[in-house]
């Protein structure tokens, strides 16, 4: 997605600041426990992954529709999570966001460079399923008779729709014990994932096999509205005060 | 990194270097670039992975269609030195059963 250069996205705010900006202030405590770090919607793919990587709190990208604040809710707070992000399904559609994140882990500590590529991959495949069968409300490209031309369009379509692309997309990531978990979340209706195919010549399907094998954990929760991975930590990360 | 592609022909085949992430935004580009492979008659498409840094499931599904039409008029479709993330990916879809991957 190519998007301008923005004025305001590495702005740093307190938590009054972006509450008195964006109508945020119903929801003080848990989220705006913290200063907030703003991504202007307009921010372009490397500044998206700049302001990711680069966040020491909470990132709330002002592309979310106003009409979704009350989603907020579903975002845990407290400082067992220290990083927390608020992203449109516009932002969060694409490598941009996805390499972001993983810079953010790997810069803090909690997964080795090496581990990058799987990562991302990984991540990259639970963004998509919040975004497409969350957010955007398409059903897996089989239940599309197969057609993907067809799918492609209509998915295209939606990401470029300023309704269904200012939907949230939450990203949140928690150490527990030895792993990193990396919670996905969207605001859609749910989903329930067709049965593992053996058929490798399938149109789809392949996004969750992708997560498995590349992550130690994979969980889908809430109707499908969720996606947890696990990645074992590097070694010598320090989590709760004692070293793993 | 955006998806950038070549295609250069080589006798009786084509050859599509894809270079960057092939993911799902590459699909307007790439159903294109699936029309002007089944439309030039060539029956061997390679495609070149090695500058290719993420591939996703949108990506695999391209690749599938691509296959699928290509089948349809005899044509088979090779992927060619696939980066180790790239054919790890490969190998936990099982590709090797429906391309030929040359490492």
């Amino acid at each position: 997605m190519s998007r301008s250069l923005p004025s305001s996205a590495d702005r740093l705010v307190a938590g009054d600041s972006i509450a008195a900006r964006t109508g945020l202030a119903a929801f003080r405590g848990p989220i705006l426990g913290d200063d907030v770090k703003v991504l202007s919607a307009d921010a372009d793919i490397d500044t998206v992954t700049a302001v990711l990587a680069t966040a020491e709190c909470l990132v709330v990208d002002d592309g979310v529709s106003p009409g979704w604040r009350d989603a907020l809710r579903l975002v845990p707070g407290g400082r067992s999570r220290p990083f927390r992000a608020i992203l449109s399904t516009r932002t969060a559609y694409g490598m941009a966001a996805v390499r972001g994140i993983v810079a953010w882990a790997i810069g803090h500590g909690y997964l080795a460079p090496a581990n990058r590529s799987r990562a991302e991959s990984a991540l990259l495949e639970a963004m998509a399923n919040a975004i497409f069968h969350g957010n955007l409300g398409l059903p897996g490209l089989n239940r599309f008779g197969g057609d993907a031309d067809a799918y492609f369009k209509i998915a295209t379509e939606r990401l470029a729709d300023p309704e269904w692309g200012a939907r949230p997309i939450f990203v949140t990531l928690t150490p527990v014990g030895r792993l990193l978990i990396v919670h996905v979340g969207d605001v859609g209706c749910g989903f329930r994932p067709e049965p593992d195919t053996r058929d490798v010549g399938t149109l789809a399907g392949r996004g969750r096999r992708i997560m498995k094998a590349l992550a130690a954990i994979v969980r889908v929760s809430r109707g499908g509205r969720w996606t947890s991975l696990g990645f074992p930590m590097r070694d010598g990360s320090i989590v709760a005060g004692r070293r793993v | 990194m955006p998806c950038t592609h070549t295609l250069r022909r080589h006798d009786r085949s084509l050859i599509v270097a894809l270079a960057g992430d092939f993911t799902f935004a590459e699909n307007v580009t790439f159903l294109q670039i699936v029309d002007e492979v089944v439309n030039s008659g060539l029956e061997a498409i390679t495609i070149d992975m090695s500058a290719l840094a993420t591939i996703d499931s949108a990506g695999l599904s391209m690749l599938v269609l691509l296959r699928d039409r290509l089948a349809k008029i005899g044509g088979v479709v090779t992927l060619l030195h696939p980066s180790p993330p790239i054919a790890r990916i490969l190998e936990v879809v099982s590709f090797e059963q429906i391309f030929t991957i040359v490492r």
